[in-house]
């Protein structure tokens, strides 16, 4: 399952009359093998009580957070914080912009 | 309430396949717009099946032969028939040794099934502004080779492409190749594409840049910005600062930041602002023109 991409791609977006934009896969990018970076998963066995023989579910519950990681990297980097994914470059430009116009 | 514009079923249409250009022409001038030239069809079905075309007729252009070949002759350049495909332009080796631009921007476009449907001629045709093939092709100074009842004629490409999905050619026209004139050694070119992902997505902003030096002096240059109009433009405001030139940092910066002042974009929710768009533009510029002078060497 993809981890961290829908928070640096997919976006829901509609005009003013509430029609989606992207309401199709031309439109709602998901990510292709271009885009994916090399994942590693690391387990971290735990014993769960509430699951049959100790098993726990392992779907999307990993997935939250990547999203803070990515956020915080961006931070990290140079020093925006972003608040509203996905995190896209266009985001990240116009919070550079803001910055900068803070400082002067 | 009102009914989604949707992808529907290909409306019925008759299919016509002339073998030779003549054929093709003659069938094209007897039913006007009627007739519509088939050549990959992954602009044109797509269109059918949002009626945003019906035509009557489908003239397919396959079986005409000899209008998918790639020819590279010393004196006369590259020449490129109208029905070769996109992949064909990007793994031909003979495009590869002479124009590596080409097969540069020819693997941006689409994915491997469009890139093995679609043409040169339909993305040519299609005048879309961010068709991939463009920038590059007026960057080297293409030229595109109409066919119609009365012969041929050769019109630059950069005046072939009139506004968005409109051209010069009449309805009862065909382009039958497109010819890249031949460059001198010491040259050398980069294709740029921006886009929301890697693959099978229309880029934000495209850049195409070719340059050629004599003794460190910007003898020619070209730099065509997709995307960011209602046609590629050509930005000649930022080549004249480098022509004739010294090829420094700062002359690169300021050609790039006259690129981004040529750049028209229109603001959209998602491909990005205006002004997004055209401070992105002028970074990508600069980047091409200095991939474009490491190709060259010292």
């Amino acid at each position: 399952m993809l981890l961290q991409f829908p928070w640096l791609y997919e976006i829901s977006l509609y005009n003013k009359k509430g029609v989606p934009l992207t309401g199709s896969m031309r439109t709602y990018k998901i990510p292709t093998a271009l885009d994916v970076p090399k994942l590693k998963n690391f387990h971290i066995l735990v014993h769960d009580p509430m699951g049959p023989f100790g098993a726990k579910g392992a779907g999307e519950t990993c997935t939250t957070a990547i999203m803070a990681a990515i956020r915080n990297a961006i931070e990290d980097a140079v020093g925006i914080r972003l608040c509203e994914p996905p995190f896209t470059p266009e985001k990240v430009f116009e919070a550079l912009k803001a910055k900068k116009e803070g400082q002067k | 309430m009102k009914k989604y514009p949707s992808v529907r079923r290909l409306p019925k249409f008759e299919y016509i396949a002339p073998k030779t250009l003549k054929e093709a022409v003659d069938f094209l001038s007897k039913h006007k717009k009627a007739a519509v030239p088939l050549a990959g069809g992954t602009d044109l079905l797509l269109n059918m099946k949002r009626r945003a075309v019906v035509p009557q007729y489908l003239v397919a252009l396959k079986n005409i032969p000899d209008l998918d070949t790639i020819a590279y002759t010393e004196g006369q350049g590259l020449r490129i028939g109208a029905l070769t495909t996109i992949h064909a332009i990007e793994t031909s080796l003979e495009v590869k040794s002479t124009y590596p631009i080409l097969s540069q921007a020819a693997a941006t476009l689409g994915s491997i099934q469009i890139r093995n449907l679609g043409t040169v001629g339909g993305n040519v045709c299609s005048a879309l502004p961010s068709a991939d093939m463009v920038p590059s092709l007026v960057a080297l100074g293409a030229q595109v080779k109409i066919i119609n009842g009365a012969g041929e004629k050769l019109v630059p490409l950069e005046d072939f492409i009139t506004n968005v999905g409109k051209t010069v050619l009449a309805v009862d026209e065909l382009v039958a190749e497109l010819q890249v004139p031949p460059l001198p050694s010491h040259g050398g070119g980069t294709y740029i594409k921006y886009a929301q992902r890697g693959a099978k997505a229309l880029g934000i902003c495209n850049v195409a840049a070719w340059i050629a030096f004599a003794q460190d002096i910007c003898t020619e240059v070209k730099i065509c910005l997709g995307a960011v109009g209602q046609t590629p433009i050509r930005a000649v405001a930022a080549e004249s600062v480098l022509r004739k030139n010294p090829f420094t940092p700062a002359t690169v910066k300021a050609a790039a930041q006259k690129a981004s002042e040529e750049a028209q974009p229109r603001s959209s929710p998602l491909r990005g602002s205006a002004e997004y768009r055209k401070t992105t533009i002028g970074v990508l510029t600069e980047r091409a023109l200095l991939s474009s002078r490491a190709q060259i060497g010292s």
